[in-house]
Protein backbone atom coordinates (compact mmCIF):
# COMPACT_ATOMS: atom_id res chain seq x y z
CA UNK A 1 0.00 0.00 0.00
CA UNK A 2 2.68 2.57 1.03
CA UNK A 3 4.95 1.38 -2.26
CA UNK A 4 1.79 2.24 -4.33
CA UNK A 5 1.23 5.84 -2.68
CA UNK A 6 4.91 6.49 -3.12
CA UNK A 7 4.76 5.11 -6.72
CA UNK A 8 1.81 7.70 -7.46
CA UNK A 9 3.26 10.38 -6.11
CA UNK A 10 6.62 9.92 -8.08
CA UNK A 11 4.98 9.70 -11.54
CA UNK A 12 2.73 12.87 -10.61
CA UNK A 13 5.55 14.59 -9.92
CA UNK A 14 7.11 13.24 -13.42
CA UNK A 15 3.79 14.03 -15.71
CA UNK A 16 3.75 17.72 -13.83
CA UNK A 17 7.13 18.23 -14.68
CA UNK A 18 7.29 17.22 -17.83
CA UNK A 19 3.82 19.78 -18.29
CA UNK A 20 6.36 22.25 -16.75
CA UNK A 21 8.52 21.71 -19.54
CA UNK A 22 12.07 24.19 -19.38
CA UNK A 23 11.14 27.25 -20.58
CA UNK A 24 14.48 28.87 -20.57
CA UNK A 25 15.59 29.61 -23.91
CA UNK A 26 12.78 29.51 -25.92
CA UNK A 27 11.03 32.79 -27.11
CA UNK A 28 8.01 34.23 -28.54
CA UNK A 29 7.59 36.68 -31.20
CA UNK A 30 4.44 38.96 -31.51
CA UNK A 31 2.84 41.92 -33.88
CA UNK A 32 0.21 44.07 -32.22
CA UNK A 33 -2.55 46.08 -33.47
CA UNK A 34 -3.02 48.83 -30.60
CA UNK A 35 -5.70 51.26 -29.41
CA UNK A 36 -4.64 54.02 -27.24
CA UNK A 37 -6.47 56.04 -25.02
CA UNK A 38 -4.99 59.14 -24.30
CA UNK A 39 -4.33 60.29 -20.51
CA UNK A 40 -2.98 63.14 -18.02
CA UNK A 41 -1.23 65.90 -20.52
CA UNK A 42 -1.83 64.59 -23.47
CA UNK A 43 -5.56 63.86 -22.92
CA UNK A 44 -5.33 67.97 -22.53
CA UNK A 45 -4.04 67.71 -26.02
CA UNK A 46 -5.95 65.19 -27.68
CA UNK A 47 -8.68 63.88 -26.54
CA UNK A 48 -9.95 61.20 -29.40
CA UNK A 49 -9.08 57.59 -28.50
CA UNK A 50 -6.31 56.25 -31.08
CA UNK A 51 -7.56 53.19 -33.26
CA UNK A 52 -3.84 54.14 -35.62
CA UNK A 53 -1.42 51.74 -34.09
CA UNK A 54 0.79 48.75 -34.18
CA UNK A 55 3.80 47.42 -32.27
CA UNK A 56 6.03 44.61 -32.74
CA UNK A 57 7.97 42.40 -29.77
CA UNK A 58 10.11 39.51 -28.74
CA UNK A 59 10.95 37.96 -25.63
CA UNK A 60 13.26 34.80 -24.65
CA UNK A 61 12.80 33.36 -21.44
CA UNK A 62 15.62 34.01 -19.27
CA UNK A 63 14.45 30.93 -16.53
CA UNK A 64 11.12 28.58 -16.82
CA UNK A 65 8.96 31.85 -15.57
CA UNK A 66 10.78 35.15 -16.56
CA UNK A 67 11.51 36.36 -20.01
CA UNK A 68 13.33 39.39 -21.47
CA UNK A 69 12.34 40.75 -24.14
CA UNK A 70 12.52 44.24 -26.83
CA UNK A 71 9.24 45.97 -27.96
CA UNK A 72 8.79 48.64 -30.82
CA UNK A 73 6.02 49.97 -31.67
CA UNK A 74 3.64 53.53 -33.31
CA UNK A 75 0.76 55.21 -31.72
CA UNK A 76 -0.99 57.93 -33.53
CA UNK A 77 -3.44 60.38 -31.84
CA UNK A 78 -4.73 63.12 -33.68
CA UNK A 79 -8.20 65.72 -33.73
CA UNK A 80 -9.09 68.26 -35.20
CA UNK A 81 -10.55 71.59 -33.86
CA UNK A 82 -12.43 74.51 -34.96
CA UNK A 83 -13.54 77.51 -33.04
CA UNK A 84 -12.08 78.24 -29.64
CA UNK A 85 -9.30 77.18 -27.63
CA UNK A 86 -7.65 78.12 -24.70
CA UNK A 87 -4.26 77.79 -23.36
CA UNK A 88 -3.08 78.51 -20.29
CA UNK A 89 -1.20 81.82 -21.77
CA UNK A 90 -3.53 82.07 -24.69
CA UNK A 91 -6.19 81.11 -27.17
CA UNK A 92 -6.54 80.00 -31.10
CA UNK A 93 -9.96 80.91 -32.68
CA UNK A 94 -10.27 78.52 -36.15
CA UNK A 95 -9.56 75.38 -37.36
CA UNK A 96 -6.71 73.79 -35.95
CA UNK A 97 -5.07 70.05 -36.23
CA UNK A 98 -3.23 68.15 -33.42
CA UNK A 99 -1.56 65.20 -34.00
CA UNK A 100 0.67 63.08 -31.42
CA UNK A 101 2.75 60.57 -33.01
CA UNK A 102 4.62 58.12 -30.86
CA UNK A 103 7.34 55.65 -31.21
CA UNK A 104 8.40 53.18 -28.16
CA UNK A 105 11.68 51.93 -28.00
CA UNK A 106 11.53 49.46 -24.65
CA UNK A 107 12.91 46.55 -23.25
CA UNK A 108 10.77 44.40 -21.06
CA UNK A 109 10.94 41.73 -18.61
CA UNK A 110 7.58 39.31 -18.39
CA UNK A 111 6.77 36.94 -15.48
CA UNK A 112 4.40 34.08 -16.49
CA UNK A 113 3.23 32.93 -13.32
CA UNK A 114 2.04 29.67 -15.10
CA UNK A 115 4.05 28.41 -18.04
CA UNK A 116 2.83 24.86 -18.14
CA UNK A 117 2.19 23.33 -21.86
CA UNK A 118 -1.02 21.91 -20.64
CA UNK A 119 -2.29 25.48 -20.08
CA UNK A 120 -4.39 27.57 -22.98
CA UNK A 121 -3.66 30.69 -21.67
CA UNK A 122 -1.11 32.28 -19.97
CA UNK A 123 -1.40 35.31 -17.75
CA UNK A 124 1.79 37.23 -17.85
CA UNK A 125 2.93 40.89 -16.37
CA UNK A 126 5.80 43.10 -17.70
CA UNK A 127 7.97 45.56 -17.41
CA UNK A 128 9.25 47.81 -19.70
CA UNK A 129 11.72 50.66 -19.53
CA UNK A 130 13.31 52.83 -22.36
CA UNK A 131 12.79 55.63 -24.82
CA UNK A 132 10.18 57.42 -26.94
CA UNK A 133 10.27 59.52 -29.49
CA UNK A 134 7.58 61.79 -29.55
CA UNK A 135 6.63 64.29 -31.94
CA UNK A 136 3.76 66.43 -31.02
CA UNK A 137 2.17 68.91 -33.74
CA UNK A 138 -0.46 71.61 -33.99
CA UNK A 139 -1.36 73.12 -37.55
CA UNK A 140 -2.46 76.74 -37.21
CA UNK A 141 -4.26 77.26 -40.57
CA UNK A 142 -1.14 77.39 -42.76
CA UNK A 143 1.44 77.35 -40.29
CA UNK A 144 2.44 74.45 -38.17
CA UNK A 145 4.44 74.00 -34.79
CA UNK A 146 6.34 71.22 -33.98
CA UNK A 147 7.90 69.47 -30.69
CA UNK A 148 9.94 66.71 -31.44
CA UNK A 149 11.84 64.53 -28.45
CA UNK A 150 13.23 61.58 -26.60
CA UNK A 151 11.52 60.70 -23.36
CA UNK A 152 12.61 58.06 -21.08
CA UNK A 153 9.65 56.26 -20.22
CA UNK A 154 8.15 53.25 -18.29
CA UNK A 155 4.98 51.14 -18.67
CA UNK A 156 3.94 48.53 -16.79
CA UNK A 157 1.55 45.94 -18.88
CA UNK A 158 -1.10 42.51 -18.03
CA UNK A 159 -1.99 39.98 -20.32
CA UNK A 160 -2.86 37.21 -21.18
CA UNK A 161 -1.99 34.66 -24.34
CA UNK A 162 -3.90 31.96 -25.72
CA UNK A 163 -2.04 29.34 -27.49
CA UNK A 164 -3.93 29.28 -30.45
CA UNK A 165 -2.28 26.40 -32.24
CA UNK A 166 1.22 24.43 -31.45
CA UNK A 167 2.90 27.39 -31.79
CA UNK A 168 0.65 30.01 -32.71
CA UNK A 169 -0.80 31.97 -29.97
CA UNK A 170 -2.96 34.99 -29.98
CA UNK A 171 -2.82 37.62 -27.18
CA UNK A 172 -4.73 40.47 -25.29
CA UNK A 173 -2.80 42.75 -23.19
CA UNK A 174 -3.33 46.41 -21.78
CA UNK A 175 -0.21 48.51 -21.22
CA UNK A 176 0.00 52.15 -19.19
CA UNK A 177 2.29 53.81 -21.12
CA UNK A 178 4.28 56.82 -19.30
CA UNK A 179 6.83 59.27 -21.26
CA UNK A 180 8.61 61.79 -18.81
CA UNK A 181 8.70 65.13 -19.46
CA UNK A 182 11.35 66.05 -22.21
CA UNK A 183 11.34 69.29 -24.61
CA UNK A 184 9.19 71.64 -24.66
CA UNK A 185 5.00 71.15 -24.39
CA UNK A 186 3.42 73.13 -27.71
CA UNK A 187 0.06 74.38 -25.73
CA UNK A 188 2.55 76.36 -23.17
CA UNK A 189 2.10 73.44 -20.45
CA UNK A 190 5.36 73.39 -18.16
CA UNK A 191 5.69 70.12 -18.08
CA UNK A 192 5.74 67.61 -21.79
CA UNK A 193 5.04 64.39 -19.97
CA UNK A 194 2.94 61.98 -22.48
CA UNK A 195 0.70 59.21 -21.07
CA UNK A 196 -1.83 57.02 -22.74
CA UNK A 197 -3.15 53.18 -22.22
CA UNK A 198 -3.08 50.91 -25.18
CA UNK A 199 -5.36 48.19 -24.88
CA UNK A 200 -3.13 45.55 -27.84
CA UNK A 201 -4.54 42.62 -29.69
CA UNK A 202 -1.86 40.31 -31.22
CA UNK A 203 -0.85 37.45 -32.87
CA UNK A 204 2.70 35.45 -32.30
CA UNK A 205 5.11 32.84 -32.99
CA UNK A 206 6.28 30.79 -29.90
CA UNK A 207 8.94 28.54 -29.74
CA UNK A 208 7.76 25.19 -27.90
CA UNK B 1 3.05 22.67 -51.17
CA UNK B 2 -0.87 23.73 -50.17
CA UNK B 3 -0.16 23.82 -46.70
CA UNK B 4 3.00 26.43 -47.24
CA UNK B 5 1.17 28.28 -49.82
CA UNK B 6 -1.84 28.83 -47.07
CA UNK B 7 1.00 30.15 -45.03
CA UNK B 8 2.62 32.59 -47.41
CA UNK B 9 -1.37 33.58 -48.01
CA UNK B 10 -1.59 34.25 -44.19
CA UNK B 11 1.80 36.04 -43.83
CA UNK B 12 0.66 38.31 -47.12
CA UNK B 13 -2.78 39.11 -45.32
CA UNK B 14 -1.26 40.12 -42.25
CA UNK B 15 1.45 41.97 -44.05
CA UNK B 16 -0.79 43.80 -45.89
CA UNK B 17 -3.42 44.69 -42.97
CA UNK B 18 -0.88 45.90 -40.87
CA UNK B 19 0.26 48.21 -43.76
CA UNK B 20 -3.21 49.48 -43.77
CA UNK B 21 -2.92 50.48 -40.65
CA UNK B 22 0.47 51.72 -40.95
CA UNK B 23 -1.19 54.09 -44.01
CA UNK B 24 -3.93 55.08 -42.03
CA UNK B 25 -1.34 56.58 -39.42
CA UNK B 26 -0.68 58.96 -41.65
CA UNK B 27 -3.92 61.31 -41.22
CA UNK B 28 -3.84 64.47 -42.55
CA UNK B 29 -6.93 66.66 -41.68
CA UNK B 30 -6.49 69.14 -44.65
CA UNK B 31 -6.08 72.40 -43.40
CA UNK B 32 -6.25 74.38 -46.78
CA UNK B 33 -7.05 78.09 -47.48
CA UNK B 34 -10.59 77.67 -47.06
CA UNK B 35 -10.88 77.13 -43.27
CA UNK B 36 -7.05 78.39 -42.46
CA UNK B 37 -7.88 81.86 -41.21
CA UNK B 38 -6.67 81.88 -37.56
CA UNK B 39 -6.87 84.32 -34.47
CA UNK B 40 -4.04 83.85 -31.78
CA UNK B 41 -3.81 85.22 -28.32
CA UNK B 42 -1.50 85.14 -25.73
CA UNK B 43 -1.02 87.45 -22.33
CA UNK B 44 1.45 87.37 -19.48
CA UNK B 45 -1.13 85.71 -17.04
CA UNK B 46 1.00 87.79 -13.89
CA UNK B 47 -0.36 91.22 -15.05
CA UNK B 48 -2.73 92.88 -13.82
CA UNK B 49 -4.90 93.62 -16.73
CA UNK B 50 -7.61 94.74 -14.17
CA UNK B 51 -5.70 98.08 -13.24
CA UNK B 52 -5.45 99.72 -17.28
CA UNK B 53 -7.99 102.37 -17.53
CA UNK B 54 -5.96 104.15 -20.34
CA UNK B 55 -3.82 103.66 -23.57
CA UNK B 56 -2.19 104.79 -25.85
CA UNK B 57 -2.26 103.95 -29.42
CA UNK B 58 0.27 104.17 -32.12
CA UNK B 59 -1.56 105.87 -35.18
CA UNK B 60 1.15 103.78 -37.80
CA UNK B 61 0.74 100.02 -38.69
CA UNK B 62 4.10 98.88 -38.92
CA UNK B 63 5.59 96.81 -41.90
CA UNK B 64 7.62 94.15 -41.12
CA UNK B 65 9.69 92.69 -43.22
CA UNK B 66 8.68 93.67 -47.07
CA UNK B 67 8.06 97.64 -47.16
CA UNK B 68 5.81 97.44 -50.17
CA UNK B 69 2.69 96.01 -48.27
CA UNK B 70 -0.44 97.61 -49.05
CA UNK B 71 -1.45 100.56 -46.98
CA UNK B 72 -5.32 99.89 -47.73
CA UNK B 73 -5.86 98.54 -44.89
CA UNK B 74 -4.25 100.49 -42.03
CA UNK B 75 -7.02 102.40 -41.59
CA UNK B 76 -9.41 99.35 -40.98
CA UNK B 77 -6.13 97.77 -38.73
CA UNK B 78 -6.27 101.09 -36.36
CA UNK B 79 -9.95 102.11 -36.35
CA UNK B 80 -10.95 98.45 -35.25
CA UNK B 81 -8.43 98.26 -32.33
CA UNK B 82 -9.18 101.52 -31.26
CA UNK B 83 -13.11 100.96 -31.37
CA UNK B 84 -12.10 97.37 -29.34
CA UNK B 85 -9.99 99.22 -26.88
CA UNK B 86 -12.74 101.91 -26.22
CA UNK B 87 -15.41 98.82 -25.35
CA UNK B 88 -12.99 97.30 -22.95
CA UNK B 89 -13.83 101.12 -20.97
CA UNK B 90 -10.48 101.78 -21.42
CA UNK B 91 -9.81 105.58 -22.71
CA UNK B 92 -7.40 107.12 -25.32
CA UNK B 93 -4.15 109.13 -23.81
CA UNK B 94 -0.80 110.51 -25.60
CA UNK B 95 2.25 109.95 -25.18
CA UNK B 96 2.76 114.04 -23.97
CA UNK B 97 0.20 112.87 -21.14
CA UNK B 98 1.41 112.39 -17.61
CA UNK B 99 1.52 108.68 -17.34
CA UNK B 100 0.68 106.61 -14.30
CA UNK B 101 0.44 102.81 -14.07
CA UNK B 102 -2.85 102.25 -15.64
CA UNK B 103 -1.67 103.10 -18.91
CA UNK B 104 -0.83 100.59 -21.55
CA UNK B 105 0.68 100.99 -25.28
CA UNK B 106 -0.49 99.10 -28.37
CA UNK B 107 0.82 99.28 -31.57
CA UNK B 108 -0.14 97.19 -34.81
CA UNK B 109 1.72 95.66 -37.42
CA UNK B 110 1.22 94.06 -41.12
CA UNK B 111 3.57 91.24 -42.69
CA UNK B 112 3.29 88.39 -45.39
CA UNK B 113 5.31 85.35 -45.62
CA UNK B 114 5.42 83.16 -49.25
CA UNK B 115 5.71 79.57 -48.67
CA UNK B 116 6.70 77.15 -51.77
CA UNK B 117 5.20 73.37 -52.03
CA UNK B 118 7.53 71.63 -54.54
CA UNK B 119 5.76 68.46 -54.93
CA UNK B 120 8.83 66.86 -56.93
CA UNK B 121 9.89 66.07 -53.56
CA UNK B 122 7.05 63.64 -52.72
CA UNK B 123 7.68 61.87 -56.22
CA UNK B 124 11.51 61.46 -56.68
CA UNK B 125 12.70 59.24 -54.34
CA UNK B 126 16.92 57.94 -53.99
CA UNK B 127 17.27 58.99 -57.81
CA UNK B 128 14.41 57.04 -59.50
CA UNK B 129 10.89 57.65 -59.66
CA UNK B 130 9.26 56.28 -56.26
CA UNK B 131 7.05 53.06 -56.69
CA UNK B 132 3.46 54.12 -56.84
CA UNK B 133 3.73 56.94 -58.93
CA UNK B 134 3.94 56.86 -62.50
CA UNK B 135 6.49 58.85 -64.38
CA UNK B 136 4.17 61.20 -66.40
CA UNK B 137 3.06 62.62 -62.92
CA UNK B 138 6.21 64.40 -63.37
CA UNK B 139 6.26 67.44 -60.63
CA UNK B 140 4.69 70.64 -59.65
CA UNK B 141 5.26 72.94 -57.23
CA UNK B 142 2.89 75.92 -56.14
CA UNK B 143 3.32 79.54 -53.90
CA UNK B 144 0.92 80.92 -51.51
CA UNK B 145 1.13 83.87 -49.26
CA UNK B 146 -0.29 84.70 -46.22
CA UNK B 147 -1.12 88.16 -44.36
CA UNK B 148 -0.34 88.76 -40.34
CA UNK B 149 -1.77 91.67 -38.70
CA UNK B 150 -0.38 92.16 -35.33
CA UNK B 151 -1.95 93.65 -32.20
CA UNK B 152 1.16 93.92 -29.20
CA UNK B 153 -0.12 95.33 -25.77
CA UNK B 154 2.80 96.61 -23.61
CA UNK B 155 3.20 98.23 -20.08
CA UNK B 156 4.40 101.78 -21.34
CA UNK B 157 5.36 102.36 -17.14
CA UNK B 158 7.66 99.52 -16.83
CA UNK B 159 9.64 100.04 -19.90
CA UNK B 160 13.46 98.99 -19.98
CA UNK B 161 15.35 101.63 -22.49
CA UNK B 162 13.57 101.10 -25.53
CA UNK B 163 12.35 98.30 -24.76
CA UNK B 164 8.11 97.46 -23.69
CA UNK B 165 7.21 94.55 -21.35
CA UNK B 166 4.67 92.64 -23.98
CA UNK B 167 1.46 91.92 -22.27
CA UNK B 168 -0.75 90.90 -24.74
CA UNK B 169 -0.86 90.15 -28.18
CA UNK B 170 -3.22 89.28 -30.74
CA UNK B 171 -1.99 87.73 -34.01
CA UNK B 172 -4.35 87.20 -37.25
CA UNK B 173 -3.26 85.47 -39.92
CA UNK B 174 -4.89 84.03 -43.56
CA UNK B 175 -4.17 83.64 -46.87
CA UNK B 176 -3.79 86.73 -49.39
CA UNK B 177 -6.22 86.84 -51.79
CA UNK B 178 -9.17 86.11 -49.77
CA UNK B 179 -12.70 87.77 -50.84
CA UNK B 180 -13.82 91.08 -48.66
CA UNK B 181 -9.87 91.00 -46.53
CA UNK B 182 -11.27 94.32 -44.94
CA UNK B 183 -14.18 91.95 -43.14
CA UNK B 184 -11.78 89.79 -42.47
CA UNK B 185 -9.47 91.98 -40.57
CA UNK B 186 -12.27 93.66 -38.61
CA UNK B 187 -13.34 90.22 -37.46
CA UNK B 188 -10.20 89.01 -36.53
CA UNK B 189 -9.42 92.07 -34.69
CA UNK B 190 -13.09 91.69 -33.01
CA UNK B 191 -12.81 87.68 -32.11
CA UNK B 192 -8.91 88.55 -30.64
CA UNK B 193 -10.72 91.48 -28.27
CA UNK B 194 -13.23 89.53 -27.78
CA UNK B 195 -14.87 88.18 -24.42
CA UNK B 196 -14.70 84.65 -24.91
CA UNK B 197 -11.19 84.94 -26.34
CA UNK B 198 -9.58 87.59 -24.03
CA UNK B 199 -11.69 87.58 -21.06
CA UNK B 200 -9.04 88.82 -18.45
CA UNK B 201 -9.28 92.22 -20.61
CA UNK B 202 -12.85 92.82 -19.07
CA UNK B 203 -11.55 92.37 -15.70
Amino acid sequence: MKIKSVLIIIITILVSSSSFAQQKGKYLASIYYNMSFPVGRTSDFIKNPSFAGVSFDGKQFISNKTAIGLLFGWNVFNKQNDGLQTFPNGAIYGSTASYVNALPFLASATYFPNTSRNAKTKFYMTGYVGAYDILTQLELGVSTLESNNWHFGLAPEVGVYYQAGRTTNLTLSVRYNYAFSSGEALNGDDSNEQSWINVNLGIGYNSW
Amino acid sequence: MLKKFKKNILAIAIIVSFAGVLSSCYYDYGIDSENSNIVVTGYDNTYPFNTINRYILDTTVNKIGDQSITNAFNSTIINTTRANLNKLGWTEASLSDSLANDVVRVSTGITTTTYTVNYNDYYWYGGGYYWGYPPYYGGYSYSYTTGTVIIAMADQKNKNGDQLPLIWSGILNGPVGQPNPSGLITEGINQAFSNAQSPYLYQ
